[in-house]
């Protein structure tokens, strides 16, 4: 019975799935679609037009937005996705003992925690060393960015070593290579996808937070996310429509490698 | 370890003592001694779950022994990390890195070990034509065929010129075919390294074949160590005689014991003489075995040490097995040799006799 049943032919499916799809991404492509409207309405359609695209090129505060915003995503991807490499080595690599789940929890835990909580917990935290050391650089958002990046590049990470035969590295041990040369040899070549894929989805979960950044930052360091929510207090122009456009497509891009590295772990270990 | 040439390496002797494993609450090894000789095809063979996988990994290294020291040529060894010790292992699944080419995959030891890359390449060639593939050098391990695999495999486990090679099963994922071409190309490579090998299997048909000396293992004991014929002929016990080629179970009564032969009454009263185990001391009601190609047929029944009934009749081209029911009820199977064409010339419910040859029969130690 179970072989034969299939959603697919059950009636009204297909319609279904595409109203969904429809819901789902019908504001988004109107969001695209008016990016390059060239009248000020992100409403109203007046006709084809880039200008939006060049006006948000020559917009200072922009552009300094989107570097700030490229710099902590990139490093606090690349602190992220280290911690996570070594917390994934160190929760795989081991023979199972009390308090390994426990482990697993503790670093997955970020993922439940309220964003606000954590938000509100690091602004009376980095507010307090502010005070006491003076120092009010981009180190703190870069600080937060790493931490609540870490279980999200961690997750492929692991995923990767669970499913990477052990017996290589038993093999490579039997051929001479110490615990060093094991990893670089073999468990790091083997693993290295995953960590690229851990590396980028740090990148997109950091490029587009707003909660924990807006209540971090100090004083001109809007990130690209928290310009535009400043900007959508005021008057709203395509502008926006047309930084958004770009940062989607740069985010699709990242999600497509990602995929493309995630796919099929052990493809080609066999 | 030398470089040298391909003939001129000695393999290592292992000596084992005392050797148990736990593994939680579950004894995998149960006190095993063995001593495996310089230059020996040595064979671990035993059931699955009979502790030959675990006593292999102590050698390599992956499991330590719970008690019980291992030497190698003399030397402590039992306490190392796999890559201190001069053994290299040809795993089950092979265990090929997938990211590296055939070439660096038999290099991969001489690398760790800091040799100097025209070594590498020197040995890696060497070892590629004592393999068969030359040609395969570059490609990647994964679009090779298993039979290929299988020989980089041994290809990477014998570059380090280690003292001994320890096989885990190697041939179990071939077809049959490959599996007899690889039997004889092991026993080869054995004879050209003089490395000396530990193979581990739970095919009797595979260590009859291959090995010098074998250990048969049972619920983490061995049972008998000896040459292949030995293991086949002279069954020490029930369970050796069992596992390893089909047999005949006859209960006898001792009637006299000599220095290597004792005297054996058959149930039909015959008298035979029979081996039994050394160190035994054989008396009252004791089983002998007797091999099926041991005993043939006659038509004269009463003068036979056995008589019964044929109650089967099985034939598999190159022989055909008789099943005879004995007067006292039992089962006896005959192999005869198919040695001319046509029918064996038997038929079901015939009566026949069953002649045993000289010194077949050996007493199991109970």
């Amino acid at each position: 019975m179970a072989k034969n049943f299939s959603i697919r032919r059950q009636p009204g499916f297909a319609t279904l799935a595409m109203f969904s799809f429809f819901v789902l991404y019908l504001p988004i492509a109107t969001l695209v679609v008016y990016a390059f409207n060239s009248g000020t309405s992100i409403a109203t359609w007046e006709g084809f037009s880039l200008r939006w695209f060049q006006s948000a090129w020559q917009n200072q505060q922009v552009i300094e937005a989107s570097i700030r915003s490229l710099q902590i995503a990139s490093i606090a991807a690349v602190i992220a996705t280290a911690c996570a490499t070594l917390a994934a080595l160190a929760t795989t690599r081991t023979a199972p003992y009390r308090g390994l789940t426990f482990k697993y929890s503790m670093v997955n835990m970020p993922l439940l925690v309220p964003e606000i909580v954590t938000a509100v917990a690091l602004l009376i935290l980095f507010s307090r060393i502010k005070v006491w050391t003076g120092y009010s650089g981009l180190g703190y958002l870069i600080l937060a960015h790493s931490a609540f990046c870490v279980p999200f590049a961690y997750l492929p990470i692991r995923a990767r070593l669970e499913s990477m035969d052990l017996s290589l590295e038993r093999a490579a041990a039997d051929l001479y290579a110490n615990a060093f040369q094991t990893f670089r040899y073999v468990t790091l070549p083997l693993l290295w996808p995953g960590i690229l894929a851990g590396l980028m989805l740090a990148f997109v979960i950091s490029l587009d937070d707003v909660v924990i950044t807006e209540f971090v930052k100090s004083g001109g360091q809007d990130t690209l996310p928290t310009y535009m929510l400043g900007q959508l207090r005021r008057v709203v122009t395509p502008e926006m429509n047309a930084i958004s456009t770009v940062f989607l497509m740069l985010s699709l891009a990242i999600v497509t490698v990602f995929f493309f590295l995630s796919r099929n772990p052990q493809k080609d270990d066999r | 370890m030398d470089q040298s040439s391909a003939t001129a390496s000695h393999g290592g002797a292992i000596g084992m003592h005392g050797i148990k494993k736990w593994f939680g609450n579950f004894q995998a090894v149960n006190d095993v001694s063995l001593e495996i000789r310089s230059n020996e095809f040595f064979t671990l063979l035993g059931p699955s779950g009979c502790g030959k996988t675990t006593l292999l990994r102590m050698i390599a290294g992956f499991e330590l022994p719970s008690e019980g020291s291992i030497r190698l040529d003399g030397a402590e060894i039992a306490h190392l990390m796999p890559n201190q010790r001069p053994v290299n292992t040809v795993f089950q699944n092979y265990a090929l890195f997938p990211h590296l080419t055939v070439a660096e995959n038999i290099g991969f030891g001489l690398k760790m070990l800091g040799k100097p890359k025209a070594e590498i390449e020197a040995v890696v060639a060497e070892m590629l034509k004592l393999v068969h593939l030359e040609a395969r050098g570059n490609n990647l391990v994964t679009q090779l065929s298993g039979g290929q695999q299988q020989r980089v495999a041994l290809a990477r486990a014998l570059a380090p010129r280690p003292k001994v090679l320890l096989l885990d099963e190697p041939l179990s994922a071939l077809d049959l075919k490959l599996r007899k071409s690889m039997q004889i190309e092991l026993k080869r490579l054995q004879a050209e390294t003089g490395i000396t090998f530990v193979f581990v299997t739970h095919d009797q048909e595979e260590a009859l074949t291959m090995s010098d000396r074998i250990a048969v293992m049972s619920q983490g004991e061995v049972r008998q160590v000896g040459a292949p014929w030995e293991i086949y002929d002279r069954p020490a016990e029930r369970f050796v005689a069992d596992f390893i080629g089909e047999t005949n179970f006859i209960d006898v009564d001792v009637v006299s014991v000599g220095t290597d032969r004792a005297l054996v009454r058959l149930p039909s009263g015959a008298e035979i003489p029979a081996t039994f185990p050394a160190g035994t001391q054989p008396s009252g009601k004791v089983t002998i075995v007797i091999r099926p190609e041991h005993a043939s047929a006659t038509a004269s029944a009463a003068t036979a040490p056995l008589s019964g009934t044929i109650h089967d009749i099985v034939y598999l081209g190159t022989d055909t097995h008789l099943h005879v029911r004995l007067a006292d009820g039992s089962s006896f199977m005959i192999r005869l040799q198919n040695a001319r064409s046509g029918p064996c010339g038997y038929s079901v419910g015939e009566e026949i006799g069953i002649e045993i040859s000289d010194d077949v029969a050996q007493i199991l130690r109970d």
